[in-house]
């Protein structure tokens, strides 16, 4: 019953993209089926009564005749449909679908991209979707087609022999029970090897991945590898080896009711009522008998085809989670929006914890920002301040407290606008294969003034004479995504670009997070500088390993184990003599004696 | 014809494969697929022709009873046979091939030389290629198996309509070659389709994979980077849709001439042909004719299939090329053979050396010249691209130089057998990784046997793992990771790092090279591992790159590249003392520091 849901939901996706294809799709089938009935049952009966009764020949033209404008009316079909109409409606479905799935995917927290499961379902869904949607109609459609097409030869039989039609009925019903049994035997073997699977999806990768290569290259750890996939294959080979084995037995005992059921019981108690009671003509024997193959045969590929149904309806299942999918950080409508002034930040008792862990990241912070402050956020790995920044900007809800912006809690402003209200550059910041221009700007550029400041933002960030000596300047289409032509920029330069987004966006809060982890030296000094002449009149907050960074703060804060260690300014940490004054003279002691 | 024994034998390859991993499956399907086709015949043809010439001879109930066991037995036959084969011999062989086919695969792939994996060209014609190989065998594999099954179908109805009526041969001939004429024309049509196609199918593959990896959600969220991709996505649907719509029209008409001629037009004659037969010149009888639509119906619908499979199969082919390549493949640097390389620490000089990347217009080397004595540590610094990590990847042999070349205490390094050479090599990258192994495991990076966990516990000791070691239950044994099991420990981002700083230590190496293991530290870990590297490298020649130039002023010479060329060379304090571009980068990163 749940797989006739989920299929349906797949349906429906379609028809909301193109109704006219899905009907027309589940006539085509209907039509194809149907038309083995139509040659073998209905022509072929005419055509033999037409001789018994001792028709002219003309008459049998005539039949003949109909039966040429029938197939050329199919052919018309199948081939505008085949041929022309699916590939076209196919993009259509395809763009709709893609769509719809973005618009979520955007839409759906930050927070699910970190948990494994709904991740995982929402990989499969849109790794999948836009050959299952086609999977599912095709096989819905031939579903109904077969369906169509065994009632049809039922009422065929039961015309002439009404008797058998239980029988029938009980054979495929058993038929098809047997085959539901089947299938759930074939998904249980399929979830039990999921590790294994899993094992040899891995141990592929290390030997494909380029990022593995060089280790592999340089000692033997390709052996263990090699060894738990050869544990993971005799395990697979056990389990498949269980479930198979008494799954193909049923199949063959479901042959015993198919062949010897219908087949032979029903064609020999026709031949018998022919011969032994003379009940009908030798046209109706041979419209009933080639009515019950053709409902043998359907019978069997109903059952074949419900298999996929299942599957397909699985399928469907994940996809409707991920659709139904409530976010949690929504768009608030009618939320205020954000001044366009310096804005005050304030944190109050601020508790974090990621979904699915018992220890807090986050441990009641309070944290005051006024207007234009130059703040730095310092500490070891996995002390909680990248969780931080992201707390601040919304990517992420507060477990307790409160984060303010301007006085007030920053859930009541309308969600797109509080976010625009920073710019950012990430540690693990992303280029789009998109013009430098739309790069920078982060959409496409309305007129001259938005083209304007994408130029100055890269002037900014240092990478103005590379622009210039690209022939095509700011519309130069970056990464080779797109276009074989594009163009790809070195690490520091990729960065240069995240930074310059800060620059372009008119924002009035930048948080920087380690922007300059891969930059040598001197462009790493020359990005600093330039940063922070950008940003003069905005509020900063960044995040660094480089203490050298921090000196120029307004102030400081030492996190460690998701607390606040210790604040103040440079020159307060440093005659305060705690950890912060320890971790600076570790990294400058090397500096003041190289320089000596 | 060539082109046509070329086809034959790149399927006769894979079948090999195929058969080496699972030839009981492999032989007993093809019997399979030609008793099915027998008993499809059989029950569906050949049973019509005989009960209906039957009743109109007036044969006896019993006499056709007996015939109809007959043919049921033939089908019950035929499943048990199917259950045996198609289910469970299938369901074995997909996983013993799969298997199989990877297992002979990963051999070749992880003997591939490092060059192959990083040149975008390469990697997608060889190790990519090579990745798709299960895929395409069960695909291949289908493929052979509706080959014979509609062969053999041509043969039994098209034998049994020649048996019946010698005439309708020449329908059947005229079918075939209708159906195979108009055919090569579509899949040309196709073929160019899918050629156009492609690139937009890239670009909008591209998208999906923007909205689902979890490293481009942050900046989407905070951006409306959406509204651009969202406008290239319909430009490229829409230029797709074109494309389909153009090729469409086209396929439609051959469609359309391909089915009116055979479908339609002659379907129309032979049943005229079939029924002046029957009724006029009555050579053929009621059960004939009756059996006859029936055949020809099974006929048509085969022709098509075989046809169509036929088209696969050439397509399919073209994959075989690049799978054969890289079979073909030989390595230059991996397992060859070569001498043992010296285990204490030797000269290391290189001479002249240039290197260029495969493909690429520039060198990222030139003209290098460079001593490296016994124990000296070396810091290699520069700009972004300058070339430091090719160096060092030059001189563990991880590439060949392009010219010059590179000595090991006065033989050259391509004398030695990489395996051996690089043995005396421990090294920490960048972008190293850790594998779904045990904890051992990842350190020794090979088995473990017994009487090296000690060595390999003291490793992790040096490292500063120690703490966290405590704290897993099963010790050096932790599954790590959740690739394998759910009990596997996923370690953070420094940890990893120790782990693999541990494999230098564990290692019984002479010369160690780290390219910026030290950039995701922060600064109390960093500073820890120099100083551990420093104490515990007393022994060895260090080799390592930095853009943080504290560290480099621990080394006893610094190597500064620009434009993969050395611009300066010589100690720290030398370095400091002509002022040049070391100086400058050194006086920029320590001006805050220097308050």
């Amino acid at each position: 019953m749940k797989s006739f849901k989920n299929n349906f939901y797949m349906l429906r996706l379609m028809c909301e993209a193109t109704p006219l294809r899905v009907v027309c799709h589940i006539i085509r089938w209907i039509w194809f089926r149907a038309g083995e009935l139509f040659y073998s049952v209905f022509m072929l009966r005419f055509i033999m009564k037409a001789i018994e009764d001792g028709k002219n020949f003309g008459y049998i033209i005539g039949l003949l005749l109909i039966m040429l404008c029938y197939s050329a009316l199919l052919s018309l079909f199948s081939s505008w449909f085949d041929e022309w109409y699916v590939p076209k409606t196919d993009v259509t479905i395809q763009e709709y679908l893609l769509e719809k799935m973005y618009k979520k995917a955007i839409e759906c927290d930050l927070s699910c991209y970190e948990n494994p499961e709904f991740y995982d379902k929402y990989t499969r869904a849109s790794s999948e979707i836009l050959t299952r949607a086609k999977k599912t109609l095709d096989n819905f459609s031939r579903m109904v087609g077969i369906f169509v097409t065994v009632v049809s030869s039922a009422v065929v039989i039961a015309v002439w022999e009404p008797v058998v039609i239980p029988f029938i009925i009980f054979c495929g019903v058993i038929s098809v029970l047997i085959d539901k049994k089947r299938t759930m035997m074939k998904y249980k073997c399929m979830t039990e090897t999921t590790p294994q699977r899993r094992t040899f999806e891995y141990v592929k990768r290390t030997v494909y991945l380029q990022d593995y290569a060089k280790e592999m290259r340089l000692g033997n750890i390709f052996l263990p590898m090699l060894g738990y996939f050869n544990n993971a294959l005799k395990r697979a080979l056990e389990i498949i080896h269980h479930y198979y084995g008494m799954e193909a037995w049923l199949r063959a005992f479901r042959e015993l009711f198919m062949s010897l059921g219908t087949y032979l019981a029903v064609q020999s108690f026709i031949v018998f009522r022919y011969i032994e009671q003379h009940a009908y003509n030798l046209s109706d024997v041979i419209t009933v008998i080639n009515a019950a193959t053709i409902l043998q045969r359907n019978v069997y590929s109903f059952s074949w085809n419900m298999a996929d149904f299942i599957e397909n309806g699985l399928y469907a299942e994940n996809l409707k989670i991920f659709f139904d999918y409530k976010t949690k950080i929504t768009e608030n409508e009618n939320g205020i929006i954000p001044q366009n002034t310096l804005h005050h930040l304030t944190l109050k008792n601020v508790s974090f914890t990621y979904e699915g862990q018992t220890k807090p990241t986050i441990k009641n912070i309070s944290i005051d920002i006024p207007k234009g402050q130059k703040v730095a956020f310092v500490g070891h790995n996995g002390a909680g301040k990248s969780t931080l920044v992201k707390l601040i900007m919304r990517l992420y809800d507060v477990t307790e407290g409160e984060i303010l912006l301007d006085g007030r809690n920053i859930k009541e402003y309308k969600l797109s606008d509080y976010r625009h209200s920073f710019g950012t550059v990430f540690q693990d910041f992303k280029i789009f294969a998109a013009d430098i221009d739309e790069n920078v700007l982060l959409y496409p550029p309305k007129n001259d003034e938005d083209r304007k400041r994408a130029r100055k933002a890269v002037n900014e960030s240092g990478l103005g004479d590379k622009v210039d000596s690209l022939e095509k300047g700011m519309k130069t289409q970056l990464t080779r995504e797109f276009d074989d032509e594009g163009t790809i920029l070195s690490g520091g330069e990729f960065q240069k670009i995240a930074v310059a987004r800060v620059f372009a966006k008119q924002s009035h809060i930048a948080i920087l997070d380690e922007p300059s982890s891969a930059l040598d030296p001197i462009s790493e000094y020359e990005m600093f500088e330039n940063m922070m002449k950008a940003c003069k009149d905005k509020t900063v907050i960044f995040i660094s390993h480089r203490l050298s960074s921090a000196v120029s703060a307004d102030m400081i804060y030492l996190l460690e184990n998701g607390e606040v260690a210790e604040k103040g300014t440079h020159k307060e940490l440093m005659d305060m003599g705690g950890k912060y004054a320890k971790m600076f003279e570790m990294q400058s002691k090397q500096y003041r004696e190289g320089r000596e | 014809m060539k082109k046509f024994i070329h086809i034959v034998s790149n399927h006769l390859l894979m079948a090999k494969y195929f058969f080496k991993f699972a030839p009981a499956y492999f032989l007993l399907h093809f019997l399979f697929c030609i008793y099915v086709s027998f008993v499809d015949m059989l029950a569906g043809t050949y049973s019509v022709q005989y009960i209906f010439n039957g009743l109109s001879d007036g044969k006896g109930f019993r006499e056709i009873f007996i015939f109809l066991v007959f043919v049921s037995l033939a089908m019950l036959v035929r499943h048990i046979f199917g259950a045996v084969t198609a289910e469970y011999l299938s369901a074995m062989a997909a996983t013993k091939v799969t298997a199989g086919l990877n297992k002979v695969i990963f051999e070749k792939a992880r003997k591939m030389d490092l060059v192959y994996y990083e040149t975008p060209k390469f990697y997608t014609d060889f190790v990519w290629a090579a990745s798709q190989a299960e895929g395409k065998l069960g695909e291949m594999y289908g493929s052979w198996c509706v080959f014979v099954a509609r062969l053999s179908d041509i043969i039994f109805f098209g034998g049994f309509m020649v048996a019946t009526d010698g005439t309708l041969m020449i329908f059947a001939v005229v079918l075939l070659v209708i159906r195979l004429v108009i055919s090569g024309l579509r899949i040309k049509k196709r073929y160019s389709m899918n050629v156009e196609i492609k690139p937009h199918e890239r670009r909008r593959d591209y998208m999906t994979r923007v909205f689902y990896l979890a490293d481009y959600a942050k900046e989407i969220r905070l951006s409306d980077i959406h509204k651009t991709l969202f406008e290239r996505l319909k430009k490229t649907m829409a230029k797709i849709r074109d494309i389909n719509d153009k090729g469409g029209k086209k396929l439609m008409v051959y469609s359309l001439i391909q089915n009116m001629s055979t479908e339609a037009v002659l379907d129309f004659f032979m049943y005229l042909y079939l029924c002046v037969k029957t009724i006029i010149t009555k050579t053929l009888k009621f059960g004939d004719l009756a059996s006859l639509t029936n055949a020809v119906w099974n006929f048509t619908g085969s022709a098509n299939e075989f046809i169509r499979v036929l088209s696969e199969l050439g397509e399919q082919s073209l994959y075989v090329d690049h799978f054969r390549n890289f079979m073909a493949y030989e390595p230059e640097i991996e397992r060859q053979p070569g001498i043992e390389a010296p285990k204490e620490p030797s000269v290391i000089s290189l001479k002249n050396v240039s290197f260029k990347y495969e493909g690429a217009e520039n060198y990222s080397l030139k003209n290098i010249n460079l001593e490296i004595k016994p124990y000296e540590k070396i810091a290699v610094v520069g700009y972004n691209g300058a070339g430091k990590s090719t160096l060092v990847k030059l001189i563990m042999r991880l590439y060949d130089v392009t010219e010059g070349e590179i000595l090991l205490n006065g033989t050259n390094i391509k004398k030695y057998e990489a395996e051996s050479y690089r043995k005396t090599f421990g090294s920490v990258f960048q972008d190293y990784k850790v594998f779904a192994g045990t904890v051992a495991e990842n350190v020794e990076m090979d088995f473990v046997k017994e009487e090296r966990r000690n060595i390999i516990e003291e490793s992790l000791r040096k490292s500063g793992f120690s703490d966290k070691l405590s704290t897993l239950k099963k010790g050096i044994d932790t599954p790590l990771t959740r690739e394998f099991s759910d009990e596997g420990v996923n370690l953070s981002g420094g940890e990893e790092q120790k782990i693999a700083i541990s494999r230098i230590f564990a290692k019984n190496c002479s010369y160690v090279i780290l390219d910026e293991p030290s950039s995701a530290l922060d600064p109390i870990s960093e500073y820890k591992l120099n100083e551990t590297m420093i104490t515990l490298s007393e022994k060895k020649t260090v080799i390592f790159i930095s853009h943080r130039l504290s560290t480099t002023c621990m080394a006893d010479r610094i190597i500064m590249l620009a434009n993969g060329e050395i611009i300066e060379e010589g100690s720290h304090d030398y370095l400091m003392s002509i002022n040049g571009k070391y100086a400058e980068m050194f006086n920029k990163q320590a001006e805050k520091y220097v308050v």
